[in-house]
């Protein structure tokens, strides 16, 4: 842990921590320390955890702007993101433009985009797995940055000396606290903060305690007639306990929560959504002998989703009370998760998890006379059926259950001490889906639980792959994957999602598929390091007719999904001349996002309307990027426990216009039809100050 | 709400721009017949519902606003019993220098009555096209007021209230000409949302715009219409608003309730409606 605390020393040039092993059978993950996160340059100066991942090969991020991202031609709600294991549901602040992991509050993450273990389960794109820091058992140390959003502060130390120890890391964006000194008049504010914490309680040689929670809000309010909060609270409980030197046992209680609040006050109303889930877990870790251990666990998790509640925010509103009824579910799995060493040469790993989902009773529950979508033959449209009734249920009545086998497994064969060929193969089932409107998580998108009407989306993947070692200097991966995704769901066209009371009834199942290849080309030591990585894919997705008389969407054919990339290019060095300084630069090239534009006009109602043709025919332009920054750190530090270190970066250093969307519209004054380019980002310098003590 | 939370965004991008652009390859790649034929029926004005008109036009390139006309077509209303209700010719004699424009009038319309169901047919090119819908009545606009909301900035909303008729589920599309907007602004609302109960059935239809200024004439009109109407509108409206944002879903054509008989396939654009509508007018304090 310790190599963590001195974040703003020296890297450790000799011993990489983010190698993954030649010989192993883990494949297609990547990992990343906080050091190297902290090293990207990033938007405004804001470290920024999850855009740091998608500089890897097989992870990218539909557009500027957008939070989360997409792996392997995933959608981003396919990605599991734990922190210290329990689950965030969404990860962005301020709408998208930075992500709620405070970088200074962790150690490391792995990512897996394939040969996933069998310990984890729920998603079907990958698991990103972020560990927060323990808290030094030892000594009281502390860190902290200004910058030009936010500003952070991290204290951690010993509570009881080698005993146990707490971790507390804030970080508060501030734009609010000066608008008022500028701007006496304003009563406009937005702001977001995050809370880390962690205690840590080493009870005895063979037991020991962890407590960690996460607790992140939002809050954008325009002079009070609008007022827009959200956030996420996570919590972790875990007792590690230590039976004999060959069986090691987690007991954990997790809970996650996440709340979205929006106020409307000219509209009269107030509309609060979100979900919330407590997890119980057992896993145990059994090691047989040099060459074999074995991982086996349970878990069930009880799901709360509240789809929205609308109410009036005052007496004199006309809106009506409105609550979209909440719906419950219970998702257990147990595994088995082998590894082991064959020979020199072979390296296995393999496991299996079964899942259960049962999707449990809940009020005006909607019946429908056949599908929730009906089909308008003559009219080749779907549009969403009238219920023809509403009945309540139990909360502790089951009413489906959905079980998965979900089968892993990899290999590694060593073609030499220095390089190795692996293959693996995954099944992983989903049963949360988020029918999203946009390409990426927007803090509005509503999950919805798999039932009677939404079966769950499973997904299968094989990837090959070949592993180089170049004299301890170079490494190089080069993986190709396929995977195929069942019952993914699509929209019918126009349909509504926001408040939409019957999700069922605008979807539609389908597939996806997605197919690529992977290079990461990567020097780890000296003063010149850096990395390649190149990722050459496609993404596609398609919704047949339910029989043979529908049109299906998009007519049936397959068309690339929001977030399909064929080219995606990220080029990151870093050069380190000196102590005094650092310097680093990220080059990103991908191409442009699918998207859907009106292949002609006609007049209605005396205005234009823009007629579109199929979905994602077209291309935004080709997007790309340089960013550099420099790390200062003067001498005057060098032996003083105090220390300091400057940052300075330029985001965009070219200034790139690149397009974020393109908009179709009507001019109101000339009635002429035009088009207009939104570009989020251009040049950003920023400035941070970064200290610990 | 979808256009406040647009908004939103666009505030939050302070570091955003927007800049006008061509792009080169939108060609009219589906060229398609497109019918408007809404029959409005105004509730106190007893003169004219009786000149109605019906639009046949062409889709045409994006760029291009020059829609093609659809001659020599032939359009007909008839009721429930194979009535005609009026005579729609695109040459109509009884108009002074009537010329071929692809509009279709009739000055012979006959008053429709509330909740009958009504039926368009059309011919082009020997195929027929043909679509129904049900004449839908409009409650009375109680007042118009205006108040100052400060948005950022203070911004004149104007309220126009109405009583929401109990019992039955209303649908309303409301067109308000302003002089700053060469097109009218028009919204559409499902009753879902507004209490249905005596006394607490009253709500405003809202226009804000920052262009709104003292002195200025606003007019209003409000449309009662079917629940297929306020759907497609809701879809076609967000098309042309450009609302395509990062909230809404990915824009598609939309279906109207027009059926190519003749050869499904070729199918028409538009809609056909039967609407009572109620007009006011406001000037801006």
């Amino acid at each position: 842990m310790s190599e963590n605390v001195e974040s703003l020393d020296e890297i450790v040039l000799t011993s990489p921590t983010e190698k993954i092993s030649i010989r192993k059978a883990e494949m297609s993950v990547n990992k990343m320390t906080a050091q190297t996160i902290k090293e990207i340059p990033a938007i405004l100066g804001e470290v920024d955890v999850l855009k740091s991942i998608t500089t890897l090969p097989g992870v990218t991020t539909a557009g500027e702007g957008q939070s989360g991202f997409n792996v392997r031609g995933g959608s981003a709600d396919q990605n599991l993101v734990l922190l210290d294991e329990a689950t965030l549901f969404n990860t962005s602040h301020l709408f998208g433009l930075f992500s709620v992991i405070n970088a200074d509050a962790i150690k490391d993450l792995k990512l897996f985009k394939g040969g996933i273990p069998a310990k984890y389960g729920g998603r079907i794109s990958s698991v990103l797995d972020v560990h927060q820091k323990d808290g030094n058992k030892y000594n009281f140390h502390g860190n902290g940055g200004i910058g030009s959003i936010s500003s952070r502060l991290t204290l951690e130390g010993p509570i009881v000396k080698n005993k146990a120890s707490f971790f507390l890391s804030g970080r508060r964006s501030y734009a609010d606290l000066f608008i008022p000194i500028i701007m006496p008049d304003n009563d406009n504010t937005a702001y977001f903060y995050d809370l880390n914490t962690k205690v840590n309680w080493e009870i005895n040689d063979d037991n020991k305690l962890y407590v960690s929670g996460y607790f992140g809000k939002d809050v954008f309010s325009l002079s009070n007639s609008f007022i827009n909060t959200y956030g996420n609270a996570v919590g972790n409980i875990r007792w590690n306990h230590v039976f004999n030197n060959q069986l090691f046992s987690n007991l954990s209680l997790i809970f996650s929560k996440y709340y979205y609040g929006l106020e409307l006050d000219f509209v009269g109303f107030q509309w609060n959504s979100g979900l919330q889930n407590i997890n119980f877990k057992y896993d145990l870790k059994q090691y047989f002998n040099d060459n074999v251990s074995i991982e086996y666990g349970i878990n069930t998790i009880v799901h709360q989703f509240n789809p929205g509640k609308i109410e009036p925010n005052g007496a004199d509103s006309g809106i009506e009370e409105n609550q979209i009824a909440k719906k419950y579910a219970i998702e257990s799995g147990v595994y088995i998760d082998v590894e082991q060493r064959l020979n020199e040469r072979v390296d296995l790993r393999y496991g299996l998890r079964f899942t259960a989902f049962s999707r449990m009773g809940e009020k005006n529950k909607n019946s429908y006379a056949d599908s929730p979508v009906i089909y308008n033959e003559e009219l080749e449209i779907y549009e969403q059926a009238t219920p023809i009734g509403q009945k309540d249920f139990s909360r502790s009545k089951i009413l489906k259950t959905y079980v998965n086998f979900e089968p892993r497994f990899s290999i590694a064969y060593s073609l030499t001490k220095t390089s190795s060929i692996k293959a693996s193969y995954q099944r992983m089932a989903q049963y949360l889906h988020l029918i999203s409107n946009t390409q990426s998580p927007s803090p509005l998108d509503i999950w919805t639980p798999s039932g009677e009407h939404l079966k769950p989306q499973l997904s299968d993947q094989i990837a090959f792959g070949y592993n180089k070692d170049f004299n301890n200097k170079y490494t190089l991966t080069a993986e190709i994957f396929g995977k195929t995704v069942k019952n993914r769901l699509d929209y019918i066209d126009g349909a509504d999602l926001i408040a939409q009371e019957a999700i069922e009834s605008v979807v539609l199942a389908g597939k996806s598929r997605a197919y690529g290849l992977e290079l990461l080309f990567k020097k780890e030591t000296g003063k010149f390091r850096g990395w390649v990585s190149y990722t050459l894919a496609r993404s596609e997705q398609q919704t047949k007719g339910r029989n043979s008389t529908e049109i299906g969407i998009n007519n049936s054919e397959w068309y690339a999904t929001g977030y399909d990339k064929t080219h995606d290019l990220s080029l990151l060095t870093s050069y380190k001349p000196s102590n005094t300084w650092n310097f680093n630069s990220n080059f990103t090239l991908q191409t442009g996002q699918p998207v859907s534009y009106p292949t002609g006009s006609y007049e209605y109602l005396g205005s234009n309307i823009p007629n579109y043709g199929l979905r994602n025919t077209f291309r935004l332009p080709m997007y790309h990027r340089l960013d550099i920054s420099a790390t200062y750190k003067p001498r005057k530090y060098e032996n003083k426990k105090f220390k300091g270190a400057w940052i300075f970066s330029i985001y965009n250093i070219y200034n790139r216009k690149n397009s974020s969307s393109i908009l179709f519209n009507q001019d109101v004054e000339t009635g002429i039809n035009k088009t207009e380019r939104l570009s989020i980002f251009g040049l950003i310098p920023a400035v941070t100050f970064n200290f610990k003590f | 709400m979808k256009k406040y939370i647009y908004l939103m965004l666009v505030i939050v991008s302070a570091t955003s721009c927007t800049e006008e652009i061509i792009i080169d390859d939108l060609e009219n790649v589906d060229p398609r017949l497109v019918i408007e034929a809404s029959i409005d029926v105004d509730k106190y004005d007893d003169n004219s519902y009786k000149t109605q008109r019906i639009k046949l036009s062409e889709t045409t390139s994006y760029y291009s606003n020059n829609y093609p006309p659809v001659k020599g077509a032939s359009v007909f209303v008839t009721d429930a019993n194979g009535m005609a209700m009026g005579t729609f010719l695109d040459l109509n004699p009884a108009i002074p220098n009537d010329e071929e424009d692809g509009i279709y009038t009739a000055v012979d319309f006959i008053k429709p009555i509330i909740g009958n169901t009504y039926f368009l047919t059309v011919t082009v090119d020997g195929e027929i096209y043909k679509a129904t819908d049900i004449f839908t009545s409009i409650v009375d606009i109680n007042t118009i007021n205006q108040e100052t909301i400060t948005f950022t900035e203070e911004i004149i909303q104007l309220n126009i209230n109405i009583d929401n008729e109990i019992g039955v589920d209303n649908y309303y599309l409301s067109k308000i000409e302003t002089p700053f907007r060469i097109i009218p602004e028009f919204n559409v609302l499902d009753d879902e949302q507004f209490s249905e109960e005596v006394g607490s059935n009253n709500f405003n239809f809202t226009f804000i715009d920052e262009e709104l200024k003292k002195d200025m004439y606003i007019a209003i009109t409000l449309y009662g219409i079917s629940k297929a109407y306020q759907k497609y509108l809701d879809k076609l409206l967000a098309n042309s608003q450009g609302s395509n944002g990062p909230f809404s879903t990915a824009p598609a054509s939309v279906r109207g309730n027009l059926l190519n008989t003749t050869n499904k396939n070729n199918y028409a654009l538009g809609y056909f409606s039967v609407n009572q509508s109620v007009k006011s007018s406001y000037i801006v304090k």
